[in-house]
């Protein structure tokens, strides 16, 4: 992740002997975070996950109106008596958006997660120990990768009951595949350096090598594959509880959007305010994804 | 002189399994490094010097497996004792220094942390006192500043810092052998010297033992007590430095000595400066191995007698042996 410049490679020997530059280059982590924040659009992406997390996080004891009560006429528009507009049967929108939007936010972070883990467990022994080990690993990689994988989820759900947990279960089956290969790349790559080999000649085991001295090495892509995959997951939460395959007792965004979809042409502000905010939530993560992108690559650090 | 090898290689064969059948990587391989003193090994590319150097760590490449032999370390026979025992000798007993110090180093830790994780997971010292050692080893291996540059990043040391920092870490646990696999063949001719400079005073502090694996015998006079000159996975001579460098035996380690350039002020082809002698030919692939002795078909002094038989290890001088039926003529004589 950071190659050196070839010019102080070659510094003569005189210079070796000179004492330690005193202006102290910064962390690798701090200069990362300034190249990240100093890239508008990441910075903006932030900004607005963090307001959407204030939002749903503060905003329904802000707001102080039940999303489940029928407070209103049924599909009055937004303005109408409530800022957002009700729904089918009456209920505030905007308190149903901001309740909905911890549901999906916890879904999808906590099914990201599991993605991740999963994926860089698998990754990390195909890639390490190579072989027969590799080939089975990959083969069961790749069973899950051809799989469509909205329809295995609905199969998940259907089969154990609707819930919370069952959910985050199937998003994260059906999405690690990626993540999977992404991190046998870096493995197969890293694990052929140098500093692999004298890790290993210092005694280090396959444990220590795998997670201390190879997995940090390899987390630029996977951290930048890990927001992607969060603001994935979002989607796939909406979309299975748009089919009516979410947890039943829990408000999400997609769960909204679902329930109102036969009255989508009168009363548009029903699936749109919902939809905004899902549309929102993945757009600042996947801004943010590209921002750290951009902020771990090398080549596009010397042009910041 | 005499005491008892800390290193001991006894007939070790290397084999690497083909579909034509095995190929003899290292072929009865036998040497021995006293306590406190400097093997060279030297060769051409491809003999077997660093095969011989990863078959005692156990760190072969997948495929080669030893076939026969021992390696006893300090009286143990390291070839079958199991992997756990294996990754204590390694890093505590043996440590090892790359070839390549620019990327021998982890670019996401500092040198100081990746010091400190060596001395802490072979000597269970606290966060602390291993970072205390961290400092005392930089300070060994006169990194100016080393307080500051604890914190440092790989990528800000120059390529001789590095190849310092590596050999701090190899030392930190004071290892009673150092494999020193080309240490400084990427590294200027100044910092070369500094570096063997360095190695030296470290070996006359710690009394550790130092295989020294290179193909420049500028390095072996400067360094070695002993050298064991490979070639293709033969050991075809060993003995005392002095020796071999004043009075090499087999006609390949002659052929090395006059491909050393020898600088000389002014001295040009005219007033007698020999040009630089090249070994005519090429080390025989693996597995293309020529019947008779292996150096016969480059070998000015070859016979027919040599492409035919395969010579033995004989004795031509105190505890200097050689792999050369001419050699062995001459010592008989």
């Amino acid at each position: 992740m950071m190659k050196s410049d070839p010019m102080t490679d070659t510094l003569p020997p005189q210079a070796e002997v000179a004492p330690p530059p005193a202006a102290k280059p910064d962390h690798p982590m701090r200069e990362t975070m300034k190249i990240f924040l100093r890239n508008k659009s990441a910075a903006g992406g932030l900004i607005l996950l963090l307001a959407i997390l204030f939002a749903t996080v503060f905003g329904p004891s802000m707001y102080g109106v039940d999303p489940l009560e029928m407070v209103w006429v049924p599909l009055s528009p937004p303005g109408d008596g409530t800022p957002l507009g009700t729904d089918y049967i009456g209920r505030d929108i905007l308190a149903g958006v901001l309740v909905g939007g911890r549901v999906t936010l916890i879904v999808g972070a906590v099914s990201a997660i599991m993605t991740i883990v999963i994926g860089i467990l698998v990754g990390a022994f195909a890639g390490f120990f190579g072989g027969r080990t590799d080939v089975a690993l990959m083969k069961f990689t790749e069973f899950f990768q051809v799989l469509p994988s909205l329809l295995l989820a609905m199969v998940l759900v259907t089969i154990f009951a609707p819930s919370l947990f069952t959910i985050i279960l199937a998003i994260g089956i059906v999405g690690w595949a990626q993540v999977a290969r992404l991190t046998r790349a870096e493995f197969m790559r890293i694990g052929n350096l140098e500093y692999v080999k004298a890790a290993r000649a210092a005694g280090a085991g396959n444990a220590y090598l795998m997670f201390r001295v190879i997995l940090p090495g390899s987390l630029p892509p996977i951290i930048v594959a890990s927001a992607l995959v969060t603001g994935s997951s979002i989607l796939f939460e909406a979309g299975l509880s748009f089919l009516g395959l979410g947890d039943p007792n829990q408000l999400t965004w997609g769960l909204i959007i679902g329930q109102n979809q036969n009255y989508l042409l009168d009363a548009w502000w029903t699936v749109t305010c919902p939809g905004v905010a899902i549309f929102l939530t993945v757009l600042a993560i996947s801004l943010i994804g590209d921002g750290i992108n951009d902020a771990l690559n090398p080549r596009a650090r010397k042009r910041a | 002189m005499t005491a008892q090898p800390f290193l001991e290689i006894r007939n070790l064969t290397v084999e690497l399994p083909t579909d034509s059948g095995p190929i003899k990587v290292l072929d009865d391989i036998s040497l021995a490094i006293r306590r406190g003193t400097t093997m060279g090994v030297v060769g051409e590319s491809g003999c077997g010097k660093s095969m011989t150097a990863l078959a005692i760590m156990r760190l072969l490449p997948p495929g080669f497996k030893i076939t026969s032999g021992q390696i006893l370390l300090d009286g143990e026979d390291i070839t079958d004792v199991p992997d756990a025992r294996m990754r204590e000798l390694r890093g505590n007993e043996i440590s090892m220094i790359f070839q390549e110090p620019m990327t021998s180093l982890n670019p996401v830790f500092t040198v100081g942390e990746q010091i400190a994780e060596a001395v802490r997971q072979h000597q269970g010292l606290d966060t602390g006192k291993a970072e205390q050692r961290a400092i005392e080893m930089l300070k060994a291996v006169q990194i100016p500043g080393a307080e500051a540059r604890l914190n440092s990043y790989p990528h800000e040391f120059s390529g001789g810092m590095r190849q310092r920092v590596m050999i701090a870490m190899a030392l930190a646990c004071q290892p009673r052998l150092i494999i020193a696999d080309e240490p400084t063949t990427a590294l200027d001719v100044t910092v070369q010297a500094q570096i063997f400079a360095l190695m030296r005073e470290l070996q006359q502090e710690t009394g550790t033992a130092i295989m020294l694996i290179t193909h420049d015998l500028g390095a072996v006079a400067e360094m070695a007590d002993d050298v064991a000159v490979f070639y293709a996975g033969w050991r075809i001579e060993s003995g005392p430095a002095a020796e071999i460098l004043r009075r090499p035996s087999h006609p390949y380690t002659s052929g090395l000595m006059s491909c050393t350039p020898r600088l000389r002020l002014g001295a040009s082809a005219a007033e007698g400066g020999a040009a630089l002698r090249e070994i005519a030919g090429m080390v025989p692939q693996l597995g293309k191995m020529p019947v008779g002795c292996r150096f016969a078909p480059r070998c000015t002094r070859a016979d027919g007698y040599c492409r035919t038989n395969v010579p033995k290890d004989v004795i031509v001088g105190p505890q200097h042996t050689a792999m050369c039926w001419k050699a062995e003529e001459e010592a008989l004589a």
